[in-house]
């Protein structure tokens, strides 16, 4: 891996004290990866190639916005979808019930988890008070939780992430390659009259752009979401190291996708699209899912690992070359909800809930 | 309840929209019939609810996919008002475009309805944090408030009275209402009994013994709601926006179903993005959401009367009584030390005819349908309907019925006479303005949630009044609702999509099924009259009332609930502490916190068990041991004696 590839300000903090040792853990990630779709570009055959082909097309301001890990065929296909976007009982049903699943994440991460550096405006803890923990916890996440934070929602397809992320206070963006989308997005937020004033006000906004696009405008964001994305783009690596770029520090980056076993083969694909047609056949790849773990190792090996993201706060988190926490969420067909799964890292029962659709988090360093 | 029968009449559909569909049904007929539809549906008939049904099914091919600007209902009255628009019937079939909105009359929460569900969820939602903090709500009341505002809390009980039960007490004591309560003019009930007297024999009679902390309290609904109200003016002040003397002429979806218009007087429209009827039995919100209810008419309606009576030197007045009778459920209901109000409910002849009797003639009919037995009181009530003659003949006066009772016959009661029913005491006097009936209706809305819409007590659902519980189902709706609006708020969601909001009918919709189906039953088991459910229902009762578990359970479901949290607010110790002085206690223990021997639980029920198992193990071990020594002893014998034959 090739250190030009990363920005400078990673660059700055990533230091290796084990060079020998790090080199061997590349070696690990190299392999676990040769077969991901974080090695899917077809013209590379290893990693290292493609992010050499990345580096020169960053270097060169020009041709930056020509690069895109935006697949043509995956953006027809959500074309053609977008008019059912805001059908609560339509082909986006199961969309619409995790979107609540979705803010909470984000809720318990931005919100509530905030790391000591970020403990500006928290109420002290008295001994007086101290019955009241748990009614302090959630009173950080009530109201307008996102007051004022700068919000990313790339591959925002209809709007449901952005338009809950905008009520809740956040100053949002969201980004889709498909200008049907964008269009939808537009019409639905316009019809609302909340939101209406909030894109009067700027306080949200749908673009017609990638996240490269953005990356190299040198937007930051607080918040940088990218929900049921990562499975669709081309070169997933390169796709979250853009990401990552756009986090400011203290911010944090939250992802959501479909892990590549056979359980989620089973209900996303086998289940949801041939047997029950909830979802269009067709509208995943089972070769493009990406385990938890090989995102978790991406981000510690490629992404500047713990010097640029904070390492999880659970005290019973030992893991040593895993940045990031993943959760999964699961369906309940009987309530019709989706559920986060709880589970301690490192157990059975933690990886049989990331085995379908899971959660993933990061938080860069201060 | 409301006594407002009158209806609103929906007039359906534009031309383009008639033009689409003609091929169903024709336009005018939609309209007829969805008039005739609404009519029928306060018709108390069981007949017509049938046909009603029917004519239903055909209401939808009209209705169907007809959304926003071109589904509109005209004619929307307020909860208490709808006689204006009753008379006509013509068709409308321009639909006038919804002017700008503007942002002041932009609202999140729409509720329609400022009685006790519409003012309780108002102030729900004032309780949670984040709608209080992000949310413009809007209150639509048709009729003034300033009755309610300036009930002073003294003078003659209103005959609206409803008892409110120790969960939903608990729960307006930590919204911060209850303390606004006028608390003189609420009555605990400590105690209640039930019983039925099928035949002079049989008196079967279940009492609920005090529990340490009142079943319920009555309460007069405008005592409740003043509270309320006055709750709203404390903390709600740019938040909640009370609009009084508005009346919803019309509703109307925005464009992509975002958010519902209402037309409240000549050209003033307000928006919101959720409407939450909380309009009562005849709701205008349900209609616009076209939710069909089902449900029947009881062929009963309920008298209601404030009684006074003197002021026992024995008893605290804090016991409820209910007897039942084979026309339906008598009872009486404590409000303070010398007065208590009635719910008779009858047949309608009957109830006509108890209203048109003088209030000294009330006084000793409603005696005796408290203390007289069955038989005796149905050939008096018999002979009432037939002086009365549909209301033309002369109603009996006080001495006529005083000389009816003396002259018929009262059959020998039972000589044991430990088995007499515990007696409310005898009123001697009735508070004649408050006499009043209305008509009793099971129904049931299919949803409660519509496009946009949301609906909450009465208008989701009416219940026969013999458990209590229209006002708490209500109340426990308004609780229900505005957890998941905050829920949904909390995560940024929309708050009038269906998908948010499921969760409220998910809980709420067969808790109140399951209440609604029991009272329905137990209305129509406790007025059969026939020997087998006779003894049914009189062993049952005996069985019921000698399992104190069991009535805890039911005591929990139709009053107070067993595991209730203990009031935190320092100015409301009068709902924890029993009014009751321990030493006026006459039913059980003499000190209520006394136990009786150990106390059980599933330790002791575990403990039991083990026990049980091992003298079974001991009695089933020492029986073989008998019997196997029994049959060696036999065979040995046997042997014996053929070898001694040999």
């Amino acid at each position: 891996m090739t250190k030009s590839s990363l920005p400078r300000h990673i660059l700055l903090r990533h230091s290796r004290p084990d060079v020998s040792r790090s080199s061997f853990r590349n070696i690990i990630i190299a392999r676990s990866i040769t077969s991901t779709p974080f090695h899917c570009a077809p013209s590379s055959s290893t990693p290292r190639q493609s992010t050499q082909s990345q580096s020169t097309s960053t270097s060169t301001s020009t041709s930056a916005s020509t690069f895109s890990t935006i697949n043509e065929s995956e953006i027809s296909h959500f074309s053609k979808l977008s008019s059912q976007w805001w059908d609560e009982s339509g082909e986006f049903k199961l969309l619409h019930r995790m979107n609540p699943v979705r803010i909470e994440y984000i809720r318990q991460k931005v919100a509530l988890n905030a790391s000591p550096p970020d403990s500006e405006g928290e109420v002290e803890w008295t001994f007086e008070t101290r019955h009241r923990d748990l009614e302090r916890e959630t009173s950080k996440g009530t109201g307008l939780w996102l007051d004022g934070m700068r919000c990313l929602d790339v591959g925002c397809g209809g709007g449901l992430l952005s338009e809950s992320l905008a009520r809740l206070g956040g100053k949002v963006i969201g980004v889709d390659a498909s200008s049907s989308n964008i269009k939808i997005a537009l019409t639905h937020s316009q019809q609302d009259p909340t939101l209406s004033k909030k894109i009067d006000q700027g306080t949200l906004e749908f673009r017609h752009s990638s996240a490269e696009v953005l990356r190299d405008n040198g937007e930051q964001f607080d918040v940088v979401c990218a929900m049921e994305v990562l499975e669709h783009v081309d070169q997933p690596n390169e796709f979250m190291k853009c990401l990552g770029e756009m986090v400011k520090p203290g911010g944090h980056l939250i992802i959501s996708t479909i892990s590549r076993t056979p359980l989620s083969q089973l209900l996303t694909l086998t289940l949801a699209e041939d047997v029950l047609k909830l979802v269009t056949p067709g509208t995943h790849t089972y070769k493009k899912f990406v385990k938890p773990e090989e995102l978790r190792r991406f981000i510690y090996s490629d992404m500047g690992g713990f010097e640029t993201w904070y390492q999880n706060s659970d005290a019973s988190d030992i893991r040593k070359d895993e940045v990031g926490e993943t959760r999964g969420i699961i369906y309940d067909p009987l309530k019709g909800v989706w559920r986060l799964w709880n589970g301690v890292q490192g157990s059975f029962w933690k990886g049989l809930g990331e085995g379908c659709n899971y959660m993933f988090h990061a938080r860069k360093r201060l | 309840m409301r006594g407002s029968n009158s209806l609103a009449i929906p007039r359906v559909v534009s031309k383009s929209l008639v033009a689409r569909k003609s091929k169903v049904v024709a336009p005018s007929s939609i309209s007829r019939q969805s008039g005739y539809l609404h009519t029928s549906t306060f018709i108390n008939n069981i007949n017509t609810c049938r046909s009603r049904n029917a004519i239903a099914s055909a209401i939808p091919l009209a209705s169907t996919s007809t959304y926003s600007p071109t589904s509109t209902y005209k004619g929307i009255g307020s909860r208490r008002n709808y006689s204006s628009s009753s008379s006509s019937t013509s068709i409308e079939n321009e639909v006038e475009a919804i002017p700008d909105i503007s942002e002041d009359d932009t609202y999140d929460i729409v509720i329609i309805g400022g009685a006790n569900a519409g003012l309780a969820f108002a102030c729900a939602l004032l309780a949670q944090p984040t709608i209080a903090s992000t949310c413009k709500i809007l209150l639509l009341e048709g009729s003034s408030l300033d009755k309610t505002r300036n009930w002073s809390g003294q003078g003659d009980w209103e005959n609206r009275v409803s008892s409110l039960t120790w969960e939903n007490i608990s729960w307006l004591e930590s919204i911060g209402v209850w303390k606004h309560i006028e608390e003189s003019r609420s009555c605990p009930v400590d105690e209640m009994v039930i019983w039925s007297n099928p035949s002079p024999r049989s008196n079967p009679t279940i009492h609920f013994p005090p529990l340490g902390h009142p079943m319920a309290r009555m309460t007069e609904n405008m005592n409740l709601q003043r509270a309320l109200l006055k709750r709203i003016e404390e903390v709600g002040k740019g938040i909640v926006d009370i609009k009084e003397q508005s009346k919803v002429k019309s509703m109307r979806l925005g464009p992509g179903e975002r958010w519902v218009g209402l037309n409240i007087g000549e050209d003033k429209w307000v928006r919101g993005s959720l409407v939450v009827g909380a309009d009562g039995p005849n709701s205008p919100v349900r209609l616009f959401s076209k939710i069909e209810t089902y449900g029947h008419a009881y062929n009963t309606h309920a008298v209601v009367a404030t009684l006074n009576h003197p002021i026992s030197p024995l008893y605290p007045n804090t016991t409820a009584f209910q007897r039942f009778l084979p026309t339906g459920p008598i009872a009486f209901l404590p409000l303070s030390e010398d007065s208590s109000t009635m719910v008779w409910s009858t047949l309608p002849p009957h109830a006509t005819a108890l209203k048109r009797l003088s209030p000294e003639a009330l006084t000793t009919m409603v005696n005796a349908g408290y203390q007289l037995p069955e038989s005796t009181l149905t050939s008096l009530t018999d002979k009432m309907i037939e002086r009365d003659n549909l209301g033309k003949g002369i109603p009996l006066t006080s001495e006529e019925i005083n000389e009816l009772i003396a002259i018929l016959p009262i059959p020998s009661t039972n000589t044991n006479s430990t088995d007499q029913a515990i007696l409310p005491p005898t009123i001697t006097s009735i508070h004649s303005p408050s006499v009043a009936s209305f008509p009793l209706r099971l129904s049931h809305a299919n949803e409660y949630l519509g496009t946009r819409t949301a609906l909450v007590g009465d208008a989701a659902h009416t219940i026969h009044p013999l458990a209590g519980q229209g006002l708490n189902q209500g109340l426990a709706d308004v609780r229900c609702l505005s957890n998941v609006l905050e829920e949904t708020r909390r995560l940024g969601g929309d708050l009038g999509i269906k998908t948010n909001l499921a969760d409220y009918p998910r809980e709420r919709y067969p808790l109140n099924h399951l209440i609604l189906s029991t009272t329905d039953k137990l209305h129509y088991i406790f007025r059969a009259r026939n020997g087998l459910i006779n003894w049914l229902r009189g062993t049952g009762l005996e069985i019921i009332n000698e399992i104190n578990p069991l009535k805890k359970i039911l005591m929990g479901g139709a009053g107070a609930s067993p595991n209730s949290p203990t009031s935190t607010t320092a100015g409301s110790s009068v709902a924890t502490a029993p009014k009751r002085n321990e030493k006026q206690r006459e039913f059980g223990r003499s000190i209520s916190t006394d136990t009786l021997g150990p106390i059980g639980g599933w330790q002791m029920t575990a403990a039991n068990g083990v026990e049980s198992w091992f003298t079974i193990k001991g009695v089933a071990k020492m029986a073989g041991g008998v019997l196997g020594g029994v049959a060696r002893e036999g065979i040995r014998r046997a042997a014996g004696s053929l070898a001694s034959r040999k």
